[in-house]
């Protein structure tokens, strides 16, 4: 049964980092057909510079004790794209009836997973039809 | 409304209920969410026009919109970020809008549906202007991800380990979130001057989320299960308002209650040994283990709430705009009746003269007090071992039940003034400001025997329009913190014990004692601060340019060993353009960089 010899003592530092891109365009036809665009993409990433806690003195003298730490600080890294694209479209027929368009995508990596890998792709469509009475 | 406006409404409501049979498997929700109510987001995300047009309004005609379509959505992988909060249902989608507007008053109904965990609906009206309503609900699905603990699996060589059961591998955790909010006026022709109000608002949200519960001594073993959600948070809040020329007084009660409408967990706790020897020694230094049988865990308690509120308003005041308010709060804990009492009063006042000098201040005081809590340690004996038949105080003399005073009470003062000078419209603008803060705690020391944190912030800002469509402005703040939150002696333990036979040795050094020897103070706090942000716009006619830089540096090296730093660095860059009546586009960039220093610093630790 041992006990305690002190402390050990290193700083950590933490840098995260993160760019977004977004960028969208709206027209309309003198029809009232109208079309659309939005993008974006955000990228960030989170990390943990190395750092030592190993207490050499103690481990000296008591060599079972020696701990290796050169891999601990990867276990905060953090590294996530996410891509939006969301594409809309609606097409006016006279001046009651429409149909409208819409696709978005969604496409988020984790290239660090923490917990789980949390990647996935997300796809959505859908089509309508409109009438003003 | 007249009779066609309710008949269109009726014809829109049966074409949202075909949908809501079509998913009548869903469950409870998907009737619980018919007309359900309104949310803005809905409403850009399916297209609907969510305002009334003007030419509609002033022509005082009645218009109405169905559409009907079909939606199919997927996901490869986990749905658990790239869909946090969309549905993956496949099915008919119905968006539709009724309005009118006329002599008796004004009436718009919007609703949009997609599936039980994603529509929403607004409806506003008015009666001759004298009765105004304003209602909308919108509800989605919030993901929170399943937890598989990987990161919860450790072992060593002599039978010390971390290991954990999963009770619910197959449970997803997720909330369906809805809130309704409501606004209702009433205001009589012949005494404009008083208005009724009537706020109602609801939240609810339900679903399931992870619970964990830990058992420990002979090793950590993590137990992770669903804890239902079925919670509701009502608001009503009845208001009074007499205006008058010169400002208005406003007296406003809300009663808030917090429900849910779920148990918590249950949880048989491990039988407590010793990792190597596998026999209950260690009893006395547990509260329980399984000797209790099953008891509940992760609880949530109901709370009510209750507030007034008191607004008084003068627009000119020996030339000052004088403002002043009072909040008056009680919360209670329903299930241990414990309380917490709020009192806040603002004050501001606010002057411009001629010569374009400008003054402002505001200055606020408030006060939370806590109830005490009295914590009874559930002193156990041992059932084996050297000290079977004795509790941890028969060998020790240490009875750990204590009075727990909250941190959070406090009496505090804020202070904000500005002063500015304009000096033109192209020579701009120039305002240099003072913030004093103080925050006086009852119970916590954020410094040897330093109960009180001090704030003084100093900064001067300059705000200019240069030339003809760009506009400019710089500000710099710079602040110094005495006594900034912080945690006394909350790491770093000096202490050198030696190494004991087994950890019943009388000589053995005891938890008190690893912690009394620390000496290291952390925080999260800086004491010492500097932000500064440039912002640079353009505009023509038909493009719009805008940049921002913001620049942050804070530390605190007050205490011992305490060594903490964050730096951050932001940039914007946006354009906007409309080159011809038919088209436009947007670009936007950022960048966002943060650097944190912190000490980490543990106990070297054998046994």
């Amino acid at each position: 049964m041992g006990g305690q010899d002190g402390f050990s003592r290193d700083m950590l530092d933490y840098s995260s980092d993160s760019n977004t891109l977004m960028a969208g365009l709206k027209y309309q036809a003198k029809n009232k057909t109208e079309f659309g665009i939005d993008f974006s993409w955000m990228q960030a990433t989170a990390e943990l510079a190395p750092f030592d806690l190993s207490a050499d003195d103690y481990v000296a003298t008591h060599p079972p004790m020696a701990y290796d730490f050169s891999t601990s600080h990867l276990n905060s890294d953090l590294d996530n794209t996410r891509l939006d694209a969301d594409l809309w479209a609606k097409f006016s027929f006279g001046s009651k009836w429409w149909l409208r368009l819409r696709y978005h995508y969604v496409d988020f990596q984790d290239d660090a997973p923490y917990l789980y890998d949390t990647s996935g792709t997300y796809q959505y469509a859908t089509a309508a039809v409109g009438l003003i009475f | 409304m007249n009779i066609k406006s309710i008949f269109r409404l009726s014809l829109i409501l049966a074409l949202v209920a075909v949908p809501l049979t079509g998913f009548a498997q869903e469950g409870e929700q998907g009737t619980a969410a018919t007309l359900g109510q309104p949310g803005p987001w809905i409403f850009t995300f399916f297209g609907t026009e969510y305002t009334i047009p003007s030419a509609v309004a002033a022509q005082g005609n009645l218009e109405s919109s169905v559409e009907v379509g079909f939606y199919d959505a997927s996901v490869d992988d986990s749905p658990d970020m790239a869909a946090e909060y969309l549905d993956t249902n496949s099915g008919a989608t119905v968006n539709a809008t009724v309005s009118s507007h006329g002599n008796a008053g004004s009436f718009q109904f919007v609703a949009a549906y997609q599936s039980a965990d994603t529509n929403a609906a607004a409806l506003d009206f008015d009666i001759k202007r004298t009765f105004r309503s304003k209602t909308d609900y919108q509800t989605f699905i919030h993901r929170l991800g399943h937890d598989p603990m990987h990161n919860l699996e450790a072992t060593s060589f002599n039978g010390k380990v971390v290991w954990n059961t999963d009770i619910r591998p197959d449970q997803e955790y997720e909330f369906n979130y809805s809130v309704i909010d409501s606004r209702n006026e009433l205001q009589f022709k012949g005494l404009s001057a008083l208005t009724i109000g009537l706020d109602v608002r609801e939240q609810k949200r339900k679903g399931h989320t992870q619970a964990y519960t830990t058992s420990h001594c002979d090793n950590c073993h993590i137990y992770s299960q669903g804890h239902p959600i079925d919670e509701k948070t009502s608001d009503a809040t009845v208001s009074a308002k007499v205006g008058w020329k010169g400002g208005y007084a406003k007296a406003a009660y809300t009663s808030r209650s917090l429900t849910h409408g779920t148990n918590s967990v249950p949880i048989a706790f491990d039988n407590a040994l010793h990792p190597e020897l596998q026999v209950p020694v260690f009893n006395n230094r547990l509260q329980y283990d399984d000797d209790v049988g099953i008891v509940q865990a992760d609880m949530w308690p109901d709370i009510d709430k209750n507030k007034t509120r008191l607004d008084l308003v003068f627009n000119d005041l020996g030339g000052f705009t004088i403002t002043g308010n009072g909040v008056w709060s009680e919360t209670e804990n329903k299930y241990t009746n414990l309380k917490s009492d709020y009192k806040g009063y603002i004050v501001t006042a606010a002057k411009g003269w001629k010569s374009g000098w400008r003054f402002r201040w505001r200055g606020r005081v408030y006060s939370i007090d806590n109830d005490d809590v009295f914590v009874d340690v559930n002193d156990r004996p041992s059932i084996a071992g050297p000290h079977a038949g004795q509790t941890y105080e028969d060998v020790y003399g240490l009875n750990f039940d204590h009075v727990r005073m909250s941190a959070l009470n406090r009496d505090a003062f804020e202070s904000r003034a500005d002063v500015s000078y304009r000096f033109g419209r192209k020579a701009g603008t120039m305002r240099f400001i003072w913030n004093y803060d103080t925050v006086d705690r009852k119970n916590f020391e954020v410094m040897p025997g330093q109960f009180k944190t001090t704030t003084n912030l100093l900064g001067a800002s300059y705000r200019a329009r240069p030339a003809k469509g760009w506009n400019f402005e710089a500000n710099l703040k710079y602040a110094t913190v005495d006594n900034a939150f912080m945690l006394i002696n909350g790491t770093c333990s000096t202490l050198v014990s030696g190494s004991y036979p087994n950890p019943w040795n009388p000589e053995t050094p005891q938890y008190t004692q690893f912690h009394e020897a620390r000496i290291a103070d952390t925080t999260a706090s800086a004491s010492a601060w500097a932000r500064a942000d440039l912002r640079l716009g353009y505009t023509s006619g038909k493009t719009t340019v805008f940049g921002k830089y913001i620049y942050y540096d804070g530390d605190n090296n007050d205490g011992d060993l305490t060594d903490w730093q964050r730096q951050s660095n932001t940039a914007l860059v946006t354009v906007w353009s409309a080159p011809t009546e038919n088209l436009n586009w947007y670009a936007t960039y950022s960048w966002i960089k943060s650097d944190l220093d912190v000490p980490a610093c543990i106990p070297v630790f054998d046994g």
